[in-house]
């Protein structure tokens, strides 16, 4: 079967870039932690320096990061050597521990995209491309990053990236996740992820071409302040 | 006689010896394309054969679905696609099972990964202008893709796309995939690499097998090998159906087993039983069956010499016409039996006239059934008619040397022949008067227009199929779920392999024009795939035209356009590299376009069309290309062979008519032989068109049969009726072959193939009408009573 788009993509590569921005769409929770009072505070400079932090303060991260919903607003922007322009797009999204994620892209223009947890939903118009998670072991990690992240299960994501934490787990601190397979490391040179507290709040992907996305979250409502309309809405909309 | 009969003894054991030695090499087959018109004058005829014979006919499609569960309602909703999954994983191993079987050349179903890497991996390796049409360097062209890849850098596919772009910013590489998509059509929907119902109740692979579809045995194989793999690693409830020829030729295959294993079994008994009651002889009965063995060693011999292989369908028809090589032994038989004083030889001598008659008039008929067009029936008649000389020949030069010398008639037979005297005397008594028989004569005719003018024809016929068999149900059931079929085809043909993809390029802009206008809903774009050398250059003319416009629009929309600079190198080139069809032949294109480009002596090309409002019309839009809609031109085809075939019978008959004449000299004796036959045919027509059957070529074929057997009995009755006793011994001979006959054919009626069941409910009313008909004759040829029985061969006459 032929992809949709004009330039259709390997399954497995679309996945890996979704699964990555999803990665940075971690949230940032209003008032969660006593320690992320102020949300216009950066990270420290030089977060991502000096020695990696031990397990037991990689353990540490992992465990507060669970979620059973959210929902907040993204702004991303990408730099492409291609463009003279960075592109940029903001939109919501929306993740439930069972139904995975919905990205609804709002500027500049709209498109949605639906993560379950064994298929990426690609909805242009009334087209719908589906890619199936198991197309490989690489895109099954990337599309898994996201819920094993919120899950704590840092033994699943240390099967398929090379994890390093740089500051501290109740303050501001830094995750870096570097490709262990050959497959990925042609594209993807790192991810990190930063965050505060229990949550991270942006997240920034180098491809090996030296293009970088960046993306950053706003706004954020989890749990309970997440209504099943909103879910019901962002993924079953047509 | 002594050396007479060592003679027949060396003739038929090294007969017998010869068929044994070349049994093994014997080749069967059911091909139905041997069924198919081969005019090689017709188009038609070649382009529906090729249809036939081609790669789309050769795939089988193979639809696995898990079922509901037990005990769950039939028409349970579908699942999600979500809940799809352990369909999809059966359907990955059934296709790893398929690809791992040393009898698949090919088995896919979606593109997987490695599929799509494949096809990527290639299509970089092309220009860059090798797909992408001249009018996509327009400046409202170049700003839409330029607009569209700016879309895709930033969506999810972005950093394949940013890999891929430097090299091809337009997006020319996929325009390929692009038109396989659009031919696939949307019914069906892809997960995984496996292509599933867009319920996801069914998923649907496409397997080609090494064998040939027609190679039944092979192909009895592979299923078997299909059901082990459904039993060992299904679950319970998952089902398999398939698509294709392969299960028509194996179900055509064992329901000719089934009939000739039926026919040959209670024929050979009904005739066993029937010889003895009336002959009473085991020596006669063992000699009554050596012409028809004789008969059918010798044809089987010489049409497997002559054609390389013998058909399931000629086997059949020769199976039952074992029943009609009898017909001039029981003649014979009838005469010897009925006269035992007189020799066997003299009795002989006294047939044979006859026999020999039957016989040429027989093979007439046949040369009718041969002239229809149809390779299989040329078979069929060239069988029969080496069958029924060779069946002659033994009866005259063979039987009556092994005849016994002292013959004791049973009682049966003598009940029988006086039964059937008493008739006839009883007719020739009262015979209607000629004022009756006039009105006889009037409402027959009355009777014939009426028939004529109310028959059905049907051309569309089935010739091997059961209708209702199971291999046609899942057949059809599978195929609706692949969404509309092709309801015709653009044929296009080249001089060469070089020329083929100039004309599909004709082919492909004159279909679109006609899209356009609406004269059909779409077609496959072949053209889009295949690129001719004139096409490849011009466009690379284009793109290099566009390079100043294209730095302009690049800058104006954003991007950065040195950093596209392998594009531009590639556009520096003096001239492009051309992509040949044989490159897309061996690429991994290469298995996508086999259906649509097949492999044969004259290059073609075959383009699915869909939604034609009207053939004849988009014929005038499309002059580049024969269109064919192989339905239809079945249709016109066996119309045309129905026609030929009625036209040959009639000259057949002129040609019999001549030489009863030159035989007997005499209008009314030639009448007389002719007559049961006109009657039982135009009766059994009556019959026919009464109970609503439509008439079709193998009824045309069947009634032609039938008036060659009739005319035999004609003539057997004209030649040896002088006497009231002699008519009777004629009509007991008649009666025994109508029977003998019926038994053969009859049980072709029960025949769930509609070809055979055709061919055996017309002859077995026509015999029977035509026995009827013979009996009333009696009235007109007014045999003068002979005081005794056997008297006159007694005499020496």
């Amino acid at each position: 079967m032929i992809m949709s788009s004009r330039r259709p993509a390997p399954a497995s590569a679309v996945l890996i870039v979704f699964a990555l921005t999803l990665v940075a769409s971690l949230p940032t929770p209003i008032a969660a932690d006593p320690a992320a009072e102020d949300p216009d505070e950066g990270p420290p400079a030089g977060l991502l320096e000096g020695k990696p932090a031990n397990r037991a303060a990689l353990q540490a991260v992992f465990k507060r990061l669970t979620l059973e919903r959210l929902s907040c607003m993204f702004r991303e922007e990408k730099h492409i050597a291609l463009l003279a322009r960075p592109l940029r797009s903001t939109g919501t999204l929306v993740f439930t521990r069972d139904r995975g994620i919905a990205r609804q892209t709002v500027t500049p223009r709209a498109q949605r995209v639906v993560l379950t947890p064994t298929v990426l939903r690609i909805y242009k118009g009334e087209r719908v491309e589906e890619v199936p998670l198991s197309k490989s072991e690489d895109l099954k990690a990337f599309a898994l990053i996201f819920p094993t992240l919120l899950r704590g299960d840092l033994v699943e994501l240390e099967s398929t990236f090379t994890i390093a934490l740089y500051g501290r787990s109740r303050a501001w601190w830094g995750l870096t996740f570097t490709p262990s397979t050959e497959s990925l490391r042609k594209m993807v040179r790192r991810v990190v992820v930063v965050g505060r507290a229990g949550l991270p709040v942006s997240l920034r992907v180098e491809e090996m071409s030296g293009d970088t996305t960046e993306i950053t979250l706003s706004e954020v409502k989890q749990d309970d302040k997440v209504s099943d309309a909103e879910v019901a809405a962002a993924f079953e909309a047509p | 006689m002594l050396w007479r009969r060592v003679a027949s003894l060396v003739v038929l054991l090294g007969t017998a010896l010869g068929f044994a030695l070349a049994a093994p090499r014997f080749r069967f087959t059911t091909q139905i394309t041997d069924f198919l018109p081969d005019d090689s004058e017709h188009r038609g005829a070649q382009l529906a054969a090729l249809l036939a014979n081609s790669e789309l006919a050769r795939i089988m499609i193979i639809d696995l679905s898990l079922g509901p569960p037990a005990g769950a309602p039939a028409a349970a909703p579908s699942p999600p696609a979500t809940e799809a999954e352990p369909l999809a994983a059966l359907a990955r191993s059934l296709l790893a099972f398929l690809r791992a079987h040393p009898d698949v050349a090919v088995a896919r179903s979606g593109f997987t990964e490695a599929d799509i890497t494949a096809v990527r991996a290639f299509l970089e390796a092309l220009p860059v202008t090798a797909f992408l049409p001249a009018s996509a360097y327009d400046d409202a062209s170049l700003r839409a893709r330029l607009l569209e890849l700016l879309d895709q850098l930033g969506g999810p596919a972005g950093v394949v796309v940013r890999q891929a772009a430097p090299r091809d910013p337009l997006g020319a590489r996929w325009a390929p995939l692009e038109a396989l998509r659009e031919a696939q059509g949307g019914a069906l929907v892809e997960r995984d690499g496996v292509l599933f119902t867009p319920d996801h109740a069914h998923a649907l692979m496409f397997v080609e097998t090494r064998s040939s579809p027609f190679d039944s045995a092979a192909q009895r194989r592979f299923r078997a090998a299909l059901e082990r793999w459904r039993a060992d690693v299904a679950p319970p409830g998952a089902r398999l159906q398939t698509a294709g020829t392969a299960q028509f030729a194996i179900a055509s295959e064992a329901q000719i087993k089934g009939d000739v294993q039926r026919i040959g079994f209670v024929s050979t008994l009904g005739i066993l039983a029937l010889f003895w009651l009336l002959f009473g002889s085991l020596r006669m009965i063992a000699l009554g069956f050596v012409p028809m063995l004789f008969g059918s060693a010798v044809a089987v011999l010489v049409c497997q010499a002559w054609f390389g292989e013998l058909h399931g369908i000629t086997l059949a028809f020769g199976t039952s016409l074992l029943g009609v090589g009898l017909d001039y032994v029981e003649h014979y038989y009838a005469h010897f039996v009925l006269t035992p004083a007189a020799p066997a030889a003299m009795t002989m001598r006294r047939v044979a006239p006859s026999l020999a008659l039957g016989a040429l008039t027989t093979i007439i008929g046949f040369i009718g059934i041969g002239a229809s067009g149809l390779m299989g029936l040329r078979q069929m008649a060239a069988f029969s008619m080496i069958a029924v000389v060779a069946s002659m020949a033994a009866t005259y030069a063979i039987v009556p040397l092994w005849m016994p010398r002292r013959y004791q008639p049973p009682r049966a037979l003598a009940l029988v022949a006086r039964g059937v005297q008493r008739l006839m005397g009883g007719l020739l008594r009262r015979p209607p008067r000629r004022r009756w028989r006039a009105l006889a004569l009037a409402l027959a005719c009355a009777a014939v227009a009426a028939t004529v003018a109310s028959a059905r024809f049907s051309d569309n016929v089935n010739l091997l199929v059961d209708d209702q068999g199971r291999h046609v149900l899942d057949d059809r059931a599978v195929r609706s779920r692949l969404g509309p079929e092709a309801s015709a085809f653009a044929v296009i043909t080249a001089a060469s392999e070089e020329a083929l993809p100039a004309a599909i390029g004709r082919t492909g802009a004159e279909l679109a024009r006609a899209r356009e206008a609406g004269a059909l809903a779409r077609f496959v774009p072949l053209d889009q795939l295949v690129p001719d050398r004139e096409q490849q250059q011009a466009r690379f003319a284009a793109a290099k035209a566009a390079q100043p416009r294209l730095r302009h629009l690049f800058e104006e929309l954003g991007f950065v356009p040195d950093e596209f600079q392998p594009f531009w190198d590639a556009l520096a080139e003096a001239s492009p590299r051309i992509v040949t069809l044989a490159e897309l032949r061996r690429s991994p294109l290469g298995p996508l376009l086999a259906g649509w480009l097949p492999r044969q002596e004259t290059p073609l090309a075959l383009v699915p069309l869909y939604g034609v409002v009207d053939l004849a019309t988009l014929q005038q839009r499309v002059p580049s290309a024969t269109l064919v809609a192989p339905a239809a031109t079945m249709v016109e085809l066996f119309r045309g062979v129905r026609i030929r075939t009625v036209v040959a019978s009639s000259l057949g008959f002129g040609v019999i008519l001549l030489l009863l004449l030159l035989r007997y000299r005499s209008l009314r004796k030639t009448l007389i032989a002719l007559t049961p036959a006109m009657l039982a045919c135009a009766a059994t027509v009556g019959t026919l068109v009464a109970a609503g059957v439509a008439l079709t070529i193998l009824h045309v074929m069947a009634l032609l049969l039938m008036v060659s057997l009739g005319v035999d009995f004609g003539i057997f009755f004209v030649d040896t009726a002088e006497t009231l006793e002699e008519s009777s011994r004629t009509m007991v001979s008649i009666l025994t072959a109508s029977v003998t006959t019926i038994l053969s054919f009859g049980l072709l009626g029960l025949s769930a193939s509609p070809g055979l069941a055709a061919l055996g409910v017309t002859i077995t009313l026509g015999v029977t009408f035509s026995l009827l008909c013979c009996a009333l004759m009696i009235t007109v040829r007014s045999p003068v009573a002979a005081p005794t029985l056997g008297q006159r061969e007694a005499g020496g006459g």
